[in-house]
């Protein structure tokens, strides 16, 4: 059956996310109004990364269950990390958690159990700030992803297959990416294909949207051709988003429009997670 | 790297001594159950395949020398959410506020604010760095599955057997059989209802809200003779597939417990995880014989 290898850290799965850091990433974000769509992927980006590492942290440390690496595009396309992670194609996930570029303080309201509400102070780690420069290589980046993980495929050939999760505002300026995006899906371990989600950031005012079924419902052809390029949503993780309580039909894709897609990460099956974990 | 199956108590009335364990593997000494009741508990327990013996986070409780009453025993089994942190600790003051006497939900709800302070303090304890205050924010889950036993009044121990509770909060699972007759399965009585996304006592008390309508509780009578195992999941569901195919899964369960000539348990569950028969994950069975 596809999609049950164990993730574990001497069989990790990896994920590799495509950021769009192009000029038309200035433009304003209809997702949050007075920021611009760049402002919405950094932080994006960010909170993506936060709760994978908070997925495979424990009392002790961060396991090691996945490898992450960052590709962005814009003006050039390659490695995004900064600092120590600078250049890194994919690193360990331990390392993405010790190496952000920052660690801001925030506070933050929440239930103290009894009725009311108190503010905690957290700290929120920041590995990428907002980047807008060049055009929107989308081709270039989805070929680079696809050497990026033919090499990590052959040291992980049994492993869960690899996640890619592309957040741009789909104005590909180096061709049609479905080719690419193609042969970006066909790439599989013994397990499975790789599977590539698009989360699109419009200046569109519409509904944001998540995981549907068909592209009837989205506003514009770059979030249909954005759709079309994305894989269907594995038997796993539409039978976890129910157990989540989000409502996902069967031929739901990774698509998501205007919507931060953090919740893909409880989709993923790493042990038990409980349901009234917040 | 896999710890050593555990025999931990062949206690009876007559024995006032306790029982060593193994303290490489974590564990700690049981005291022997209250007279007049003649019991004997057996555990088992192995840490998920590739992780090691520290980092198991099941965990387990018998009730205390000073138990409410003569002929009263009460143990329990808990289950450490993989997704959270500190989740053995919690596990093991969750599993040792039921046998000290939280045995009903309201007792159990009522001794979950010390357990949950405990657990607090010992973490506030420790330098962390972000990720790990963040879970620690979240606090830790468990399941719990606790079984108490009450001798019948001014019954002779064991002759005329007596009444059990049993309370369950997430998926660790109670099993009661006579002879060769499976009579209760609790919580969970079909291997189709486990999943990866139980609903689990927290020790932060906001994610308990509205917990108390999903706690189990439940009663009957036992009789001399019985064997009463408490399973964590991945046991429990093995178990109930076995059943559900017309096997008799606690034959091999009543074989491993059994002090002499006991097939290698770690050898049994490799077996098990190699033909993926049970789920890759920390196990833990204690056998209670009345």
């Amino acid at each position: 059956m596809a999609y049950s290898a164990e993730i574990s850290r001497t069989n990790p799965s990896a994920f590799l996310f495509l950021i769009d850091q192009s000029g038309s990433m200035e433009d304003g974000w209809a997702g949050e109004p007075g920021k611009q769509k760049a402002d919405g992927l950094a932080m994006i980006i960010n909170r993506l990364l936060q709760n994978l590492v908070l997925k495979c942290a424990k009392s002790e440390g961060v396991r090691d269950y996945y490898h992450i690496g960052v590709i962005g595009y814009g003006g050039v396309v390659g490695p995004a990390f900064s600092g120590a992670l600078a250049g890194k194609q994919l690193a360990p996930i331990s390392a993405i958690a010790n190496l952000s570029a920052r660690i801001e303080e925030r506070t933050r309201k929440t239930d103290d159990g009894a009725g009311g509400l108190i503010e905690q102070s957290i700290k929120f780690p920041v590995w990428f700030d907002q980047l807008a420069r060049g055009g929107t290589p989308m081709c270039a980046a989805l070929t680079q992803a696809r050497t990026v993980l033919t090499g990590w495929l052959a040291e992980h050939p049994s492993g869960f297959p690899p996640i890619v999760i592309n957040i741009t505002d789909g104005e590909s300026t180096d061709g049609d990416p479905s080719a690419a995006a193609a042969a970006l899906r066909d790439l599989q371990t013994d397990d499975g294909n790789v599977i590539l989600f698009n989360l699109h950031l419009s200046s569109q005012n519409a509904a944001p949207v998540q995981f549907p079924d068909n592209d009837a419902a989205l506003p514009d052809k770059w979030a249909k051709l954005l759709f079309n390029l994305s894989s269907p949503l594995p038997a796993f993780m539409r039978s976890i988003a129910g157990q989540e309580g989000f409502n996902v039909g069967d031929a739901a894709r990774g698509f998501a429009f205007n919507a931060d897609m953090v919740t893909v990460i409880q989709f993923l099956d790493i042990g038990t997670r409980p349901n009234n974990l917040r | 790297m896999i710890a050593e199956p555990l025999a931990l108590a062949a206690a009876s009335p007559a024995s006032d001594e306790p029982v060593a364990v193994d303290e490489a593997a974590g564990a700690a000494n049981l005291p022997a159950p209250a007279a007049p009741l003649a019991i004997r508990a057996d555990l088992l327990w192995l840490p998920k395949a590739g992780n090691t013996v520290e980092e198991y986070e099941d965990a387990w409780a018998t009730s205390p020398d000073a138990a409410p009453s003569p002929g009263y025993f009460a143990c329990a089994v808990t289950d450490g959410a993989t997704e959270t942190s500190f989740a053995a600790l919690w596990a093991r003051l969750l599993a040792e506020a039921y046998c000290a006497g939280g045995t009903t939900p309201e007792a159990l709800f009522a001794a979950l604010p010390v357990a949950q302070a405990t657990w607090r303090e010992a973490v506030a304890a420790i330098p962390l760095p972000w990720y790990a205050e963040e879970k620690a924010r979240q606090g830790a889950f468990a399941a719990l599955v606790g079984l108490s036993l009450a001798a019948a009044p001014d019954a002779a121990p064991n002759v005329g057997g007596g009444r059990w509770t049993a309370l369950s909060s997430g998926d660790s699972c109670l099993m009661q059989l006579r002879g060769e007759t499976l009579l209760t399965a609790f919580p969970i009585a079909s291997a189709a209802e486990f999943n990866n996304r139980p609903t689990s006592l927290s020790s932060d008390p906001a994610s308990n809200a509205g917990l108390a309508d999903t706690i189990g509780y439940m009663g009957g009578d036992w009789l001399p003779g019985d064997r009463f195992y408490l399973l964590t999941d991945a046991a429990a569901c093995w178990f109930l597939t076995a059943y559900e195919a017309g096997e008799q899964p606690w034959i091999i369960l009543d074989a491993l417990v059994e002090p002499d000539d006991a097939p290698d348990f770690s050898i049994w569950v490799a077996e098990l995880r190699d033909a993926r028969a049970i789920r890759n994950d920390d196990l833990t069975l204690l056998c209670v014989r009345v």
